[in-house]
């Protein structure tokens, strides 16, 4: 390996599809129950970009619309962020970005991108596409979904290249 | 200045040179403080301390709380040495009691691990817990413990695949999460057991050390690893806290931080399968085999050397035989009722604890030598006749009685079985037959056709007249033939000279005249003579005469001369006409000339000697 993995953490409200969405784009190592029980799953996924390869080292928190204590502990060391939201539930987009905000104010510059998942759905969407719109000119924004694989890789690849140029 | 400050100055002036006086003092206070208090410590230490006591112990209280890191930082260098002396005491304690309850011990492995102790020069704990403590760090990462990603990770070659950044990852969230949960902030998650594995997290200020173990590890194992981090902290411990960006902006980095002395460690750890015990098994059994291999090779060597023997043995046949090892051995022979009994001739050959079993079958062996020594039983043959047998043919040679030979030639024509019985070397020993008779005289010898013996040469007359009344009486007609032997007269004619010089006839003193006793003689010469003369023979009567010392010695040779003449006279008269035979001797001979006497006597000799 010529250089570290990067740490990201999946945030967003209950339900959202974090875990399905890695699920959807590494090979689970671990079970889901540390979820419930330890409230993180750590898995890893190697990411062609642009750039050339990076390791990511995905920690996925389990959901909630704040983060208490030990959820700001698993944030430490965190290079990038990646907040999801479901778009047939309108709060919960806000909820990831109260959920960036606090992070942000924890880590030093960290990388963000936002997933709006559940694209498949896009019929019983709650959230508009102008506020998504509104909402790129400040953070990256994928539309994306589990269930068909939509959107999630992108994501990864533009925030393992973010990263990358970060360095 | 006015009126109402004139009157404040003149007021206030002793006040405010006293005020002025405080604020100098408290101005300066700080420069003089470090002064007083190392005056106080000299003039009041108790005072001191106690004054200081509570307010140093609330400021490190403060300092606690608010400076965590950069006290753990401070103090991690000082305290981690302490605790692992700490550490160690209790260790050699422990060993110390494990070393009393080993030494209890009366195993077989204990003696040897003492055995092992005494030759490295160690204690008996030492090398105990070495034997007893195996184990292999499996895999050994050094994880960033802000991040919990891993700066570097060893494992052992040959695992499944390891997803090392998740598993240090997950581990750094449980302990994160044992650490907010269950410790309420303090206690650390040090050590568990995760299937076959036993887990040691070792934490420093900015890495960890999680060893993934298989197997019983030592303390001291710990204890190493504790010295490994603490040293990667010494060398990069600012390095090891700065983002994955920063860590992988600094080139060579991340292979200073694989530590050579870590990896010295894991393999340390790695307790490679010791082969020895396969090898000492299979050394054994090898042993084993070829022991059991040269035993079964020794008896086998055995039981056929014997079973040779036995072969060789005449009438003796080996036609089975079965045995267990060292232990039983059974035989089925044949056997000839003239050779040996087999029991006692195996058991002589075979250690006393081995089972011996023979069945035998009798046969009429045809070997040669059973042949013969059947043979000579049914001849009774004598020790002095020696027997060899080739093909059919039964050779015998030397010498017997006349009897015997006699007898051997009668049963020859007897045997049964194709067998020829060679007697052509078997000579008849006469001379032992006749030994009776007295020596053997020296001229004789014997010969044979193969049937008759012929005696030929010369021998006494007696000897033989001897012999010819022996064969006639013991019927050796048709063995002796005594044609050959011729009888030596001469020793005979000279017993009768002997007797004859007894019969001289005597003269008177001076004459010749007539002498006396020559009738006696002449009678005796007349009985003698023809009997001499009667193989066809012919005997000379010499006629001596003697002289007695007295006179001449002329005139003594004339009186012999004529005392023999007239004996020759006188007998020719008496004896009839033997005109051949008559001689007259002048002199007497060399062995009659000591008889000085006056006297005349005859002497027989043989015509034509034989």
């Amino acid at each position: 390996m010529s250089e570290f993995a990067r740490k990201i953490c999946l945030l967003g409200d209950f339900g959202v599809g974090k875990t399905s969405l890695v699920g959807r784009y590494v090979r689970n190592t671990f079970s889901e129950k540390y979820l419930t029980t330890v409230g993180v799953k750590v898995d890893s996924k190697e990411v062609a970009h642009a750039g050339g390869v990076s390791k990511l080292v995905i920690w996925d928190i389990a959901g909630k619309s704040a983060l208490d204590h030990l959820n700001q502990t698993y944030l430490r060391g965190a290079s990038g962020l990646m907040l999801v939201a479901d778009g047939t539930r309108e709060p919960t987009l806000r909820s990831a970005l109260y959920l960036m905000m606090q992070a942000k104010s924890l880590l030093q510059d960290p990388a963000c991108v936002v997933l709006v998942n559940k694209i498949d759905l896009i019929d019983r969407w709650e959230i508009l596409p102008s506020t998504l719109n509104e909402l790129r000119k400040t953070v990256p924004v994928f539309e994306t979904s589990a269930l068909s694989g939509d959107g999630v890789e992108a994501a990864f690849e533009h925030l393992a290249a973010e990263l990358r140029r970060q360095t | 200045m006015n009126d109402f400050d004139r009157l404040k100055h003149l007021l206030l002036e002793a006040e405010q040179r006293r005020l002025d006086g405080l604020e100098q003092g408290r101005a300066q206070l700080s420069d003089d403080l470090p002064k007083l208090i190392g005056q106080a410590q000299q003039d009041h230490p108790v005072a001191l301390a106690a004054a200081l006591a509570h307010p140093v112990a609330e400021a490190l209280g403060g300092a606690v709380q608010a400076r965590k890191q950069q006290l753990v930082d401070a103090l991690f260098p000082v305290i981690m040495p302490a605790i692992r002396r700490s550490i160690a005491e209790y260790l050699r304690a422990v060993s110390q009691d494990l070393n009393q309850i080993f030494e209890s011990s009366l195993t077989w492995r204990g003696l040897k691990w003492r055995l092992e102790a005494r030759r490295l020069g160690v204690s008996y704990a030492t090398v105990a817990l070495r034997h007893s403590l195996l184990y292999q760090v499996d895999h050994l990462f050094l994880i960033q413990r802000e991040s919990g990603l891993i700066l570097d990770r060893e494992s052992v070659a040959g695992l499944p695949d390891l997803d090392a950044d998740a598993v240090a990852g997950m581990l750094t969230a449980i302990g994160d999460f044992v650490r907010d949960s269950v410790g309420a902030g303090e206690a650390e998650l040090s050590s568990a057991t995760v299937g076959e594995h036993l887990l040691w997290v070792l934490r420093g200020p900015r890495a960890n050390l999680a060893a993934l173990i298989r197997g019983v590890p030592p303390e001291s194992l710990k204890q190493e690893l504790i010295v490994r981090l603490e040293r990667v902290h010494e060398q990069y411990g600012d390095q090891l806290g700065v983002g994955p960006e920063e860590l992988g902006s600094l080139p060579g980095l991340k292979e200073a931080l694989t530590p050579s002395d870590l990896k010295a460690i894991r393999a340390e750890a790695q307790v490679e399968p010791s082969l020895r015990p396969v090898m000492l098994a299979t050394i054994g059994i090898t042993v084993l085999v070829l022991a059991a291999g040269v035993l079964i090779w020794q008896w086998q060597q055995r039981v056929a050397n014997l079973v040779a023997g036995l072969d060789q043995t005449p009438g003796l046949e080996v036609t089975d035989v079965s045995s267990l090892p060292w232990w039983s051995i059974s035989l089925q022979v044949l056997r000839d009722p003239l050779a040996p009994v087999v029991l006692p001739l195996v058991q002589s050959r075979l250690p006393e604890h081995v089972g011996v079993s023979v069945r035998e079958q009798a046969i009429v062996s045809a070997e040669p030598a059973m042949v013969l020594e059947r043979m000579r039983r049914r001849l009774d043959l004598p020790e002095s006749l020696t027997s060899n047998i080739t093909s059919d043919r039964l050779v015998l040679t030397g010498t017997v009685s006349p009897e015997l030979w006699r007898a051997l030639h009668s049963r020859a024509q007897d045997l049964a079985g194709g067998v020829v019985l060679d007697l052509t070397g078997v000579q008849a020993d006469w001379p032992a037959a006749l030994a009776s008779l007295g020596p053997w005289p020296k001229d004789v010898t014997a010969s044979s056709d193969g049937i008759r013996t012929s005696l030929s040469g010369v021998a006494s007359h007696s000897w033989i007249e001897s012999v010819r009344v022996l064969h006639g009486r013991q019927g050796w007609s048709d063995l002796l033939d005594l044609s050959q032997l011729v009888a030596d007269r001469s020793e005979e004619l000279a017993r009768i000279n002997r007797t004859l010089r007894g019969k001289s006839v005597s003269f008177d003193q001076g004459e010749a005249g007539d002498g006396l006793g020559l009738d006696t003689l002449a009678d005796h010469l007349a009985g003698l003579l023809p009997a001499l003369e009667s193989g066809g023979l012919r005997v000379r009567v010499v006629c001596l005469g003697l002289s007695d010392p007295s006179g001449a010695e002329t005139d003594n040779r004339r009186l012999e001369r004529e005392r023999a003449e007239w004996l020759c006279r006188g007998l020719s008269a008496r004896l009839g006409n033997r005109p051949d035979s008559l001689w007259q001797l002048v002199e007497a001979p060399l062995d009659l000339a000591t008889l000085r006497q006056r006297a005349a006597l005859v002497q027989l000799e043989w015509i034509d000697p034989p």
